[in-house]
Order: C-alpha cells, then structure tokens, then sequence
C-alpha cells in the first residue's frame, strides 16, 4: 500500500505541475471496510458532467507507470467543486463542522462528520484552506449522500 | 407478502424488456428536465440516474444468465434452497445491486479493464449505487446525471453487442 501511496503522490504532483492545482486527492475507505479504498480527485478546474475524461487521464497515468490500480482500489470518484461530498469533506478539514484527526502509525485519516458519522481515508494531497463552502445541512440525508458514494 | 408483482424470477428476454423499460423512464425524465408538483419543481436528476443503474443491472444479469446457460436469474437452486442444493441456501453471491460486482461475476470486468476508453464508461456509470435512493432531491446536476446516463448507456451497448 505505502508505494501505491507513493505513486499517487507522484502522479498528484504531476497533476498539479499540468493543471495548477487540485482540491482533494484521496483513498476513501469503501462501506468503512479497512482494506476497501476508492479513490477521489477533485479539483477546481474539474467541470460537473465531464468527469469521464479524467478518469480516462488517470486510466493512462496508471498504465505509463505501470501501476495495477484495481489492486488498490475499486472505483475513482471524480467530483467537481459543486459536489456535496466534497462540501462535506471540506467543512471537516476546516474545523467548521466536524473535524480530521490522523494516526500517524497508520497514516489513516479519521474524518468526523455530523458529530457521530467517521470516514477513514489516507489523504494523498488536500487545499480546503481557501476553499469557499456552501452552505450543507447536516442532516440525516446528508449522511445518505455519502454513503451514495461510499 | 412481495408487492412487486414479482412473482417468479425472470428469463433473460424479460430482464431485457424490463431494463429497457428502466433505460426509457430515465431518459424521458431527463429529456423532461424533471416534473412539477403543486408549485414545487423536482428536478428529477437523481431519479433518472436512479431507473438506468437498474437498467445496467438487469443487463449484467441478463448476460450472467446466458453465459450459464440459466433460463432465470437467479436460478431457483442458488439462494432459496429449492432442488435440495440446501448447501446453497445462504449463497447470495448473485443476488447483488453491487454493478461493481455483477461486473467480476459476468467474467467481462478483465476485458473492460483492457481499455481504458472502456473502462472510463464502467467506471462513471459505477457513480450508480442502489443506495441512491436516499438521494436528496435535486441533489445531482443535469450535466452529471447526463454523463453517467450516457455511460451506463454505452456499456449496455457493449454488454448486449459481446454476447
């Protein structure tokens, strides 16, 4: 896992150095099972319904790197900046509704939402710090909303 | 009691009729832009969404059947312990809403996996989860909703062209 981990950051530098920046690249554990994982990008410039080209571009960055992604984990979510979860997500980095504590043995992230609800997820890159959030309810829904796509 | 009308499992021509029935309600709710109800617009995104990941799975399932060469899906020995496979009984290994799963049963997720052009498609329609039905309303973009539908649509081509 630790040099899948690697790779990823590497192909998350590559993006960056491409397209300037990325919000949230990130395994999310699957149903909270431990060795479950989905991986996550978003970024600014990632546009609502034109999400198919960039799985593909990471599709082809596993293949030049010779990188058996479906090892690691089972699907790619790509989101754009409107997305719910990622508003979600981000609230909890910012300490605005929830909170992101790590194990440093593990490298695991803890993420708590709606006060009573936990992600695990080992967060390769994030930039929540200036991100702008809409306004979420926490609500029952919400954690439904997640779990649609986790 | 079942109040789907279900009252046998289906044969392949049927899981075909029954998915394309599915894949025509979400497109046309799409096409529609969602529905109005006393003053409050629903977009209806999410429910077309919705309707085409079952028409995805009828098709996966369907494909399953004739690769078997099982007449219903599921066949009555897996999953109810009827014909005596009692050892069978607990087996739900086929009774499944996981696509992502359907996929590694029906043996085509290798092939699908091979190109990445593909793969792009399985991997934007697997956005579909049976658990969308908590989905709050209005909750997915016209243009997300319109990709996935596309995808699911184009890998129900490929899985109906490859048998």
């Amino acid at each position: 896992m630790n040099s899948f981990l690697e790779k990823l950051n590497n192909i998350s530098e590559e993006i960056i150095a491409d397209k300037g920046s990325l919000l949230l690249f990130a395994l999310f554990s699957r149903n909270d099972q431990v060795d479950r994982w989905d991986l996550v990008i978003s970024a600014k410039w990632i546009e609502s319904g034109k999400t198919r080209e960039i799985v593909k571009n990471l599709l082809e960055k596993f293949k030049d790197k010779d990188i058996n992604y479906s090892e690691h984990i089972e699907n790619i979510a790509v989101m754009s900046e409107t997305d719910n979860f990622l508003h979600h997500i981000a609230a909890a980095f910012q300490n605005k509704k929830g909170c992101v504590e790590k194990n440093k043995e593990t490298g695991v992230s803890i993420i708590k939402l709606f006060d009573d609800y936990i992600i695990h997820a080992r967060i390769v890159h994030e930039e929540f710090d200036d991100f702008e959030m809409k306004t979420l309810k926490a609500t029952r829904a919400s954690q439904k909303v997640l779990e649609t796509v986790f | 009691m079942d109040w789907s009308f279900s009252t046998k499992n289906l044969n392949p021509d049927e899981l075909l009729e029954l998915a394309r029935s599915k894949f025509l309600a979400a497109t046309a709710l799409l096409e529609h832009k969602g529905y109005e109800y006393e003053g409050e617009v629903y977009e209806g995104n999410e429910n077309a969404v919705y309707l085409a990941g079952y028409a995805l799975e009828l098709i996966l399932k369907r494909y399953i059947a004739l690769k078997l060469g099982w007449s219903e899906y599921p066949p009555k020995h897996i999953g109810t312990g009827i014909q005596g496979y009692k050892e069978e009984k607990d087996d739900k290994s086929f009774i499944v809403h996981d696509l992502n799963r359907l996929f590694i049963l029906s043996g085509l997720h290798q092939a699908i996996e091979s190109d990445d052009d593909l793969n792009s498609y399985r991997i934007t329609a697997l956005k579909w989860q049976a658990s969308m039905r908590y989905c709050p309303k209005n909750a997915l973009s016209f243009e997300s909703a319109e990709e996935i539908l596309e995808s699911i649509k184009y890998m129900i081509r490929y899985i109906i062209e490859t048998i």
